[in-house]
């Protein structure tokens, strides 16, 4: 078995060191890629990496399941009367629209909700794109095939907690316990050369799409940042003993695995924060300002962190913001009044600051929910569906295009399951992949990060899986 | 044999047995060996005791190859007093009951023989015990079993609990228990609201009258179940609507304390009638389909009351394993056909709108569709009383529902919901879908399928040919051997992560803590920013956290769950710390030096106001304070008390040389010492985790 060969071969033996060895389900390349940074490391030349450049993922994900028929709307004479008739009471009225300008397409025009002008100035500007009728997928599956039951379909599906989860697993046939960017980490953690934090951050707490075998995701607080125990490490005398009580503590082998797994967690929380609070205090100022609300000051936090990841010895991050309450079986009209324009001016404010600190080519951010709803109205609102638009923001971004094709909307449609719940025709694994092969993962190795991947697309084609990144 | 388990020994018993052991100079033959068979060669047998051995017939002590070297006297006729160097305990035993024995420190025994090793079962502690290795390698303590015990059952005990349990024993505390009536809480969460509802939202009153019950009534085994069930059947004060009406949240909670000890075919049907759940999972108002403008039922109900509240996702066995089908693939409960059909079911109802009619706003006969669409619009919302059906909203048409089961066309709405309710209600995974989740929130996060199957059992039938007693259920949980057994402490894959607020409300009670005015009211919006967490404040109706979550390291790598870690990460942490930093010295505060502010910056403050935010909570600890000269006595205390016996010897010798290292001149050396134990012993790892 070529597992015990990466085993023996793993940092962990090679450097004496337990944190973040790449053991386990790792691939060849993991354990040569790590072993070389290690072997560099080890002879001190810190800050060496494969990566000659920084690069960052942004992941904002709708809890809930956005209703993004009412995001990125059919605007056209035709395709709005379509979108009309099956949404009735849910159908936002069109000359409330803000129409944008599609570059290629199929003539179809469309538009987005009247609270995103400043996506709608994202995607004119191209600076965003929208990736369609996206949603999990164990295989291509037609209509027919759903009809007949001759065809995989995810676990779960319509469900929130199992559709959360495989949007961030992106392994809808089975339970798995690794997100994609979590095992993109694993493969990837020595592309920076800060031992203690880790390449996932979130500012939303634990979440699975960051969660890998062998790298954490760290949690920071979107207004202060990491934060840290009251007094550890000073000097005052209730400081120096609490400090010296505590690490005593943490340095204990607990044969109880919960206990030993609680000590692991504090140890490197404790660890990890000290270290990235100390550099976010340096962070420059930024003239761009940030609206209040927790979305936006989230993606402040992660501006300033990204401004201070060359100083922390990183070359690779990714990032993670959950906004919930998008479940909206009822009131869907009112509450997406309310929270769109949380969401676009987030996005406005974030790639202001993006193009202040001159890093625009090096953010991609992109968005997740757990499904897109019915289109059909239950009176008040809409229930659980299944494929639905999708954002991707950056200076990467071939933007003011549409990847993965907007479908019709009209009821018995050949997409249509029931009651506008659409079967998605692009998978989560081809957008996934296509964000993974930008942040730096070889083709050969996409197949760790995404395993169904090559039901979807050839890893070893010479074109990208969707189109809507610039690797160059 | 039960009349021997009634009569417990009373206190001046035991000081004449030790002072039977001071006696020396005995020389008759010792009493075990009368009429005792002589095997030669220091051996006896005697006929109901076994195989003895001594070298000297008239000394007091005998070998038993059961129970160690014994130090025998005799009391009125056949009946023994033993001492057993093996059990470090006086044995009171009778010729006509032995291998039962009355243990003074554990209470009625029994012994058993299994090849070289000597088991006895604590009934009390309903526990077997290796007499030659007992647990953690030290003497059988039925303190520290009841102290664990009590972990499990409730929300946390002081140390007068802890001992009236200890002397009840366990069955007889979880039946007492049983029996306590509940404090329902629902008028005075409506009084305060009508009163003060404009001064915060009306759900913080909620949360504190909750604080108020949990740290005054006697019904500790209800509580904690409650809040079991509030994690399971989830319903949070989250939306605008509910944070705004902490009497609705009341409630809620009144009738989860009612239905704990019940049915739980009763609690999944005033679950579905109850308006709060109504509105937070939005079948108020449901209507029947009209497809000419395309309108479905809402689905959000009857997607969660199987997902989540009955039977889950996959056709389970009794033992909680997933069944499979022919491909090796688990076989789903339902698919959408069975969403749509029980959505169906769930048409017709909104809320009690008794009080239009007789107001005269509203004429259930002719304005029916405009009732609807008022309460749509959040005109009405009755959240106090059951929500009422609307026959002419409700989806008449046939129905077929789980495994086939059809309700005809033509029922009323609640003919519906009851064969809809039957219908899952009866579905063998009920039991251990329910059971498992259960030992999950009470005993531990990955039971095995022989403990789910023993609590599904119960859930089938209690005995008396009744599912769904929840009484049986409980009983099944507490009794069962896997979370009774102390043996399993040393099982590294065994126990859970305390729930933060859990080990919060565990601190309070076991400090006996109160606020000035003995109101028992506080806030815990803080609470919840720095846990992640606070009752009926779930984020979603998918709890803080999901059975299966898998933390990283040695639990996910050897297959297991650990729900709670999911709130745990380098955000909550460092909060908690604090939390308790801050909770643990203001708590050794001197109460009689605080004085509550009666206005802030000019405004006055209400009462419940001020009770709520300027209201802090202050230990007692005159059962610690003699202590704290005596560091170790002290850690052993609050071991007892806090981590329940499973403080590892290092984070004893870490707190003990913290406290020790508190310098001579500092200005309060005991409120110092007592303050840093406290906080050490509830950020250990101790205290993060049961087990």
């Amino acid at each position: 078995m070529p597992s015990l060969f990466h085993k023996n071969l793993s940092r962990r033996s090679f450097l004496g060191q337990a944190s973040c060895a790449g053991v386990g389900s790792a691939s060849l390349f993991s354990t040569l890629f790590n072993l070389r940074m290690s072997s560099a490391m080890a002879q001190s030349m810190p800050g060496i990496s494969p990566f000659g450049d920084y690069k960052a993922l942004v992941c904002l994900f709708f809890a809930g399941g956005a209703d993004s028929n009412n995001m990125l709307i059919p605007y056209g004479e035709t395709e709005y009367n379509e979108y009309k008739g099956i949404r009735t009471d849910l159908a936002l009225a069109q000359n409330t629209l803000l129409p944008i300008n599609l570059q290629g397409g199929d003539g179809r025009q469309f538009a987005v909700h009247p609270g995103m002008p400043e996506v709608q100035q994202l995607f004119n500007n191209g600076n965003l794109a929208f990736i369609n009728n996206v949603g999990t997928l164990v295989e291509p599956i037609t209509l027919q095939q759903w009809e007949s039951g001759s065809a995989k379909v995810p676990q779960g599906l319509f469900s929130h907690a199992d559709q959360i989860h495989q949007w961030q697993t992106s392994i809808p046939d089975q339970s798995n316990s690794y997100g994609w960017a979590g095992r993109m980490a694993d493969i990837l953690h020595s592309a920076n050369s800060n031992e203690k934090i880790s390449m996932n951050l979130s500012l939303s707490g634990n979440n699975v799409m960051q969660k890998g075998r062998n790298v954490v995701s760290f949690s920071i607080d979107p207004q202060e940042g990491a934060l840290g125990i009251n007094q550890y490490g000073e000097s005052s005398e209730f400081g120096a003993i609490q400090t010296s009580a505590i690490n005593s503590m943490l340095e204990q082998q607990y044969a109880n695995l919960f206990k030993q797994t609680f000590a692991t967690q504090v140890r490197s929380s404790i660890d990890a924060g000290i270290e990235l609070q100390a550099a976010l205090t340096n962070a420059p100022q930024l003239t761009t300002s940030f609206s209040v609300n927790q979305v936006s000051q989230s993606f402040n936090t992660i501006a300033k962190s990204i401004a201070v990841a060359g100083n922390l010895g990183m070359t690779r991050q990714t990032y993670f913001i959950l906004f919930g309450g998008w479940d909206h079986h009822d009131e869907v009209i009112n509450a997406q009044a309310a929270m769109l324009p949380i969401v676009s001016k987030a996005l406005g404010e974030f790639n202001a600051a993006l193009n202040e600190l001159g890093l625009q080519n090096s953010v991609t951010t992109f968005t997740a929910s757990d499904f897109a709803r019915t289109l059909t109205s239950n009176g008040k609102g809409s229930d659980h569906g299944w494929g639905g638009s999708h954002m991707v923001m950056g200076g990467a971004v071939n933007g003011g295009q549409f990847f993965g094709n907007y479908p019709s909307l009209y009821a018995g449609n050949p997409l249509d399951t029931g009651r506008g719940r659409l079967i998605p025709t692009t998978s989560t694994d081809e957008y996934f992949a296509e964000l993974a092969l930008w942040f730096g993962v070889p083709p050969s190795e996409l197949s760790h990060i995404l395993p169904n991947i090559s039901r979807f697309y050839d890893p070893t084609s010479t074109t990208l899986p969707l189109g809507f990144l610039n690797l160059g | 044999m039960t009349h021997f388990f009634a009569h417990p020994l009373t206190r001046s018993v035991r000081y004449l047995c030790l002072g039977v052991l001071l006696l020396t100079g005995a020389s008759a033959q010792n009493p075990l060996l009368r009429s005792a068979i002589d095997l030669g060669n220091g051996w006896y047998n005697q006929p109901w005791f076994g195989n003895i051995y001594t070298p000297d017939s008239t000394r007091p002590w005998v070998y038993d190859t059961k129970l160690g070297w014994l130090y025998v006297t005799r009391g009125a006729g056949d009946d023994f007093w033993l001492y057993s160097t093996q059990a470090k305990s006086w044995l009171y035993t009778h010729s006509n009951i032995y291998p039962y024995a009355y243990d003074h420190r554990n209470g009625w025994v029994y012994f058993s023989l299994s090849g070289s090793q000597t088991w006895f079962y604590a009934y009390d502690t309903l526990d077997w015990v290796n007499l030659q290795a007992p647990p953690m390698g030290k003497p059988y303590d039925k303190q520290v079993a009841l102290s664990r015990f009590l972990d499990q059952a409730t929300l946390g005990t002081n140390l007068s609990t802890l001992q009236a349990a200890t002397s009840t024993g366990i069955k007889p505390w979880i039946e007492a228990q049983l029996q306590l009536p509940y404090a329902p809480i629902f008028n005075e969460a409506l009084q305060v609201q009508e009163q003060h509802g404009g001064e915060i939202e009306a759900a913080e009153f909620f949360h504190a009258l909750w604080w108020k019950n949990v740290m005054t009534q006697p019904d500790l085994l209800r509580q904690r179940v409650v809040l079991a069930l509030s994690e399971i059947i989830v319903v949070s004060d989250q939306p605008d609507l509910l944070t705004d009406n902490g009497a609705a949240m009341a409630s809620w909670y009144d009738m989860l304390l009612q239905h704990a000890f019940g049915n739980f075919r009763d609690l999944l049907y005033d679950v579905t009638l109850h308006p709060v759940m109504g509105s937070y999972l939005s079948h108020a108002g449901n209507r029947k389909a009209d497809p000419s403008i395309g309108r479905y039922p809402d689905e959000n109900y009857a997607r969660e009351i199987m997902q989540l509240f009955t039977i889950g996702l996959y056709e389970l066995n009794q033992d909680g394993s997933r069944k499979l089908d022919a491909n090796g693939q688990p076989i789903p409960t339902y698919g959408n056909a069975e969403i749509s059909a029980f959505a169906r079911v769930f048409t017709g109802l909104n809320y009690d709108w008794q009080d239009l009619i007789e107001e005269g706003l509203y004429d259930p006969n002719t304005q029916a569709d405009q009732l609807f669409q008022m309460i749509i619009n959040f005109e009405v919302t009755n959240f106090f009383t059951p929500m009422r059906t609307h026959e002419t909203e409700h989806d008449t048409g046939e129905k077929t529902l789980l495994k086939g089961t059809v309700l005809p066309a033509d029922q009323t709405t609640l003919q519906d919901i009851n064969g809809a309710i039957d219908n899952l209600f009866h579905h063998p995974n009920v039991g251990p879908f329910i059971g498992h989740l259960l030992i999950q929130r009470l005993v531990k996060s990955n039971p095995s399928p022989g403990y789910i199957s023993r609590v599904a059992v119960a859930f089938n039938d209690n005995g008396q040919g009744v599912r769904g007693d929840m009484k049986a259920v409980i009983r099944a949980i507490y009794y069962d051997q896997e979370a009774r057994n102390l043996y399993h402490m040393e099982d590294p894959a065994h126990g859970k992560m305390r729930e933060p607020f859990v080990r919060f409300v565990k601190l309070m009670r076991a400090m006996n803590a109160a606020d000035k005015s003995k109101s028992y009211w506080r806030s815990d919006l803080e609470l919840q920013e720095d846990f992640g967490q606070r009752p009926f404040s779930s984020p979603s109706v998918f709890n803080f956290f999901l059975p299966d979550f898998q933390p990283q390291g040695p639990l996910s790598d050897q297959g297991l769950v650990a729900p709670e870690f999911q709130i745990t990460n380098s955000q909550t942490i460092p909060s908690y710390f604090n939390q308790f930093q801050g909770a643990v010295f203001v708590g050794m505060g001197d109460p009689s030096e605080f004085t509550p502010p009666t206005e802030d910056e000019g405004e006055p403050i209400s009462q419940p106001i001020q009770r709520l935010f300027y209201n802090p909570w202050f230990f007692d600890t005159s059962d610690l304070m003699p202590l704290v000269d005596n560091p170790s006595a002290l850690v052993d205390r609050l071991d007892l008390l806090l981590t329940n016996g499973a403080m590892e010897a290092t984070t004893k010798a870490t707190i003990v040389n913290a406290i020790s290292g508190i310098p001579a001149e500092n200005l309060d050396p005991a409120f110092s010492r007592l303050s840093l134990a406290i906080y050490l012993t509830t950020i250990s790892p101790d205290y993060a985790i049961s087990r």
